[in-house]
C-alpha cells in the first residue's frame, strides 16, 4: 500500500497538482509561477495553430493559453504552465479579469 | 417573464425623472428579447467568458418600438463634475480610439437616467453619469470642464462590461451556494444542486451612461467676446460649445453593437472599417437652453447672442435659430437645424460656438493668460524589454516576415510590436482643452517646448483650474485600436497578439491644479511654475537609485523598481492682464 502510494505521487501532475480553487482564492500569490493543475477541457477554442481552452475543476475554472491545438471538450488532463495577469479595456474602470494558465505541457489524467 | 414583472420593468424604463432604474433590468428576459441587454458570466469566470461582456459592450437600455441594437435618442442635462480620457485604454477591437470621459451630475429631472448601480458599492461619485465619446469622435473645442453644462442627445446604454454582481445571490434550492447565473446552481459548479435550481437574489451594478452621444452642448460662463469664438477674455457671457456627429465609433455601431449567439464568434467577426452608424443626425433638431447670467440691474436690453460656425470644412453648415427667453432664469433658447437640408444636401457632423450675454454688463472680469512652455518628461513610463518583440508583417499575408523579403505587390510591411514610443497628454484651463504637441516619440526624459496659450476671462468666486489627462502610451493603444481582434490575431499572432492587447497605458500621474482670486497665482502680475505631476507608475530602482524604472525587471538583478510616480512636471507661467 505504501508502495503504491508513493508511485502515485511520482506520477506526474499528479503528486505536485496545484487546486484550481486555490488558484482562484489568491490568483496574485502564484503569478509568475509554475504550476500543474487538473481539470476537465471545456469551451476547447482553436486560435490558429494555438488555443485557448477552460479547465474545469469542481466549481471553478480556470482558462489556458496553450501553443498547442486545442485537447477535446471533456477531456480529463494535468497541464502544467505559469499564472499569467490578464488586463484586457478599461481596467481603470475596476474591470477584473481572471488569472490565466500558460500552458508549457499537458498530460492526461485519471 | 411573467406578466407582472414585464410591467414592472417597462414602468421603470417609462419613469425617466423618477427613481434609479434598476440595474437588474440590464439582464432581465425583457432586456435581453431580440438580442438586446446585457450577457452576465458565472460567478467565478474564466478569461474566455469575457467575451460574453462584450457581446455587446453596450445595450439599449429602452428599445422601445426598434429592434435591438437600435433605439431613439435620449436627452439629459446635467453639470460636469470631472472631465477626462480613459487612461488605462479601452478594449481595441471594439474601439478605434481611446474614449473620452465625462462624468456628469444630472439635473434632479434626469435623475431616472441614473442606474443603481451608478449609486451603489460600485457606482461613481455622487451617482453621477458618464458621456463617453471616443476622442478621435470628439473635437477638443466642445470638451467641458469641471462646473460646466452640458446637455447631451445620444445613445442611453448599459455599460454591459461591468456586470459587478454585488452581493451575490443564492441558488433558489441550495441557498448556501452563492450564485451569479443559473449556471451556477446546476453541475458541474455546483455538485449538490438539484436540477432545474435558478440563481436568485442577486444585485446586478451596470451603470447607466450616455454613450456615445450623438450631440453635446456644453455650456461656461466666464468672460468672452462676441467678436470671435477663439478670444475668451472679454464681459461676462455664457459661451456654448456644440458639437454634433452620427459617429460614435465602436459604440455607436451596428455591427458592434450586434449580439452574438456565441461570444467567441467575435473572434471571427469583421467590424473595421465601421460603416453603420445607428445615431441619425438628421432624424430631428439639437435643440437646448442657454443659462445667462443674472441680468444686470436696471438693464432692459435682451441678450445679445452670436453664433460660430466650427463645422469642419467642405460639410453643411446647419442653421442655428435663437430664441430669448425672459424670466427669473433667463435663457436662450437655441435649435440647431439639422434636420432640414443645406442647399440640398443633410447636415453630418455640425460644430458650433455661442456666445450670450447682456450689454452692457458691468461686472468685474478678471484677464489671465496661461502660458504653457514646456512639459519635462521625468520618467517616460516604457519598460526595458518591449511586451512584445519587434516583427514585421505583410499587411495582407500576414504570415510573411516582410524584415527577411518583400510583400507581394500592393501590401505594406507593417511593424508590429517593439518599443512603443509616445505620450498623450491633454491639459484644460478652465474648460478649454488642448492637446500637448510633439509627444509622440516620447521615449525617453526630455524635455518638449510648448508654445500653448490661454486667455480667459475668470469670475469672481471662480477659481483657475488646470487639470491634465494622458498616459504613456504601450502595446494596446499604441497599435491595435481600430483592429478586430480577428486582424490582431492575424497580424500577431496568438500569444504576441494577446500579449500585447493585455499591455495597457501607463499612468503619467495626476495634475490637479486650482488657484483662487484675486490673483490666482499670478503674484498679481506674472509667476512661472515647474509642478509635478502627483502619483502614477515609475519610479527608480531599489540599490541603484539613479536608474528610473517602469517594472522590476528593468533594474539591475536582485532589485526591484521603487515607485515614486510623478513621471512629468508642467513648465507654464500664469499672467493677470488688464481687460482690454
Amino acid at each position: 500500500m505504501r508502495a503504491l502510494f508513493i508511485a502515485l505521487l511520482m506520477l506526474p501532475g499528479v503528486a505536485s497538482a496545484t487546486g484550481i480553487a486555490d488558484i482562484i482564492a489568491s490568483p496574485d500569490t502564484y503569478v509568475g509561477k509554475s504550476v500543474t493543475v487538473v481539470g476537465t477541457v471545456e469551451n476547447a477554442l482553436p486560435i490558429g495553430p494555438e488555443s485557448m481552452f477552460d479547465l474545469r475543476d469542481g466549481r471553478v475554472k480556470l482558462t489556458v493559453m496553450s501553443h498547442a491545438s486545442p485537447p477535446a471538450a471533456g477531456t480529463r488532463l494535468s497541464v502544467t504552465g505559469t499564472i499569467r495577469e490578464a488586463h484586457v479595456g478599461d481596467t481603470g474602470e475596476n474591470r477584473d479579469f481572471p488569472h490565466v494558465l500558460v500552458e508549457s505541457s499537458r498530460s492526461p489524467a485519471p | 417573464m411573467r406578466p407582472t414583472l414585464f410591467f414592472v420593468a417597462l414602468a421603470a424604463l417609462s419613469t425617466p425623472a423618477g427613481a434609479f432604474i434598476d440595474s437588474n433590468l440590464a439582464v432581465s428576459p425583457g432586456a435581453q428579447a431580440s438580442g438586446g441587454g446585457c450577457y452576465a458570466t458565472p460567478l467565478v469566470p474564466g478569461l474566455l467568458d469575457m467575451l460574453t461582456l462584450v457581446d455587446p459592450e453596450w445595450a439599449a437600455i429602452d428599445v422601445g418600438s426598434h429592434l435591438p441594437p437600435f433605439s431613439d435618442p435620449i436627452t439629459l442635462h446635467g453639470t460636469v463634475a470631472l472631465a477626462k480620457i480613459n487612461e488605462g485604454g479601452d478594449l481595441p477591437a471594439d474601439h478605434e480610439s481611446d474614449d473620452q470621459n465625462t462624468f456628469i451630475t444630472l439635473d434632479a429631472a434626469d435623475q431616472g437616467f441614473v442606474a443603481t448601480g451608478n449609486v451603489g458599492p460600485h457606482g461613481e461619485d455622487g451617482g453621477q453619469l458618464e458621456v463617453e465619446w471616443e476622442i478621435g469622435k470628439y473635437p477638443l473645442f466642445a470638451w467641458a470642464g469641471r462646473g460646466d453644462r452640458l446637455t447631451g442627445v445620444g445613445r442611453w446604454i448599459w455599460d454591459c462590461g461591468h456586470p459587478d454582481p454585488d452581493p451575490p445571490g443564492s441558488c433558489s434550492v441550495t441557498m448556501t451556494q452563492p450564485c451569479a447565473i443559473d449556471a451556477d446552481c446546476a453541475s458541474p459548479t455546483c455538485s449538490g444542486c438539484t436540477s432545474g435550481e435558478t440563481c436568485v437574489g442577486v444585485t446586478w451594478n451596470y451603470h447607466s451612461e450616455l454613450h456615445p452621444p450623438q450631440a453635446v452642448a456644453v455650456t461656461r460662463t466666464g468672460g468672452y467676446k462676441h467678436f470671435a469664438h477663439d478670444v475668451r477674455a472679454g464681459h461676462r457671457s455664457t459661451r456654448t460649445d456644440v458639437w454634433i456627429s452620427p459617429d460614435g465609433g465602436g459604440a455607436g455601431d451596428t455591427c458592434e453593437l450586434t449580439h452574438q449567439a456565441n461570444p467567441f464568434s467575435l473572434l471571427g467577426i469583421e467590424c473595421h472599417p465601421l460603416s453603420h452608424p445607428v445615431a441619425n443626425v438628421n432624424a430631428s433638431d439639437f435643440t437646448f437652453d442657454i443659462p445667462l447670467p443674472p441680468r444686470p440691474p436696471k438693464n432692459p436690453r435682451p441678450p445679445r447672442v452670436r453664433a460660430f460656425d466650427r463645422t469642419p470644412n467642405g460639410l453643411p453648415r446647419a442653421k442655428v435659430l435663437t430664441t430669448f427667453v425672459d424670466g427669473p432664469a433667463p435663457t436662450v433658447h437655441v435649435v440647431v437645424k439639422t434636420s432640414a437640408p443645406v442647399h440640398g444636401q443633410l447636415p453630418s457632423k455640425v460644430g458650433k460656438t455661442i456666445i450670450a450675454g447682456w450689454r452692457p454688463d458691468p461686472t468685474p472680469v478678471t484677464h489671465l493668460r496661461v502660458a504653457v512652455t514646456a512639459i519635462e518628461i521625468v520618467n517616460a513610463l516604457k519598460p526595458v524589454t518591449p511586451a512584445v518583440a519587434l516583427m514585421q508583417r505583410c499587411s495582407v499575408t500576414t504570415s510573411q516576415d516582410c524584415s527577411m523579403s518583400a510583400c507581394p505587390t500592393g501590401e505594406s510591411c507593417l511593424t508590429l510590436g517593439g518599443p512603443i514610443p509616445g505620450w498623450t497628454v491633454f491639459l484644460e484651463v478652465n474648460g478649454d482643452w488642448r492637446a500637448l504637441p510633439d509627444l509622440g516619440t516620447v521615449s525617453a526624459p526630455v524635455t518638449v517646448p510648448q508654445n500653448l496659450t490661454y486667455d480667459l476671462g475668470v469670475l469672481t468666486g471662480d477659481t483657475l483650474h488646470l487639470h491634465a489627462t494622458g498616459h504613456s502610451l504601450d502595446c494596446r493603444e499604441g497599435q491595435l485600436y481600430g483592429l478586430s481582434f480577428q486582424r490582431a490575431l492575424s497580424l500577431y499572432g496568438f500569444f504576441p497578439g494577446a500579449t500585447c492587447l493585455n499591455t495597457e497605458s501607463h499612468n503619467i500621474g495626476t495634475f490637479d491644479v486650482d488657484l483662487a482670486g484675486p490673483d490666482y497665482g499670478s503674484g498679481g502680475t506674472s509667476a512661472s511654475f515647474v509642478t509635478p505631476s502627483v502619483g502614477g507608475n515609475g519610479g527608480h530602482c531599489s540599490a541603484t537609485t539613479s536608474q528610473l524604472c517602469l517594472v522590476d525587471a528593468d533594474c539591475p538583478s536582485g532589485e526591484s523598481c521603487v515607485g515614486t510616480g510623478g513621471a512629468y512636471k508642467l513648465h507654464y507661467t500664469i499672467t493677470k492682464l488688464p481687460l482690454r
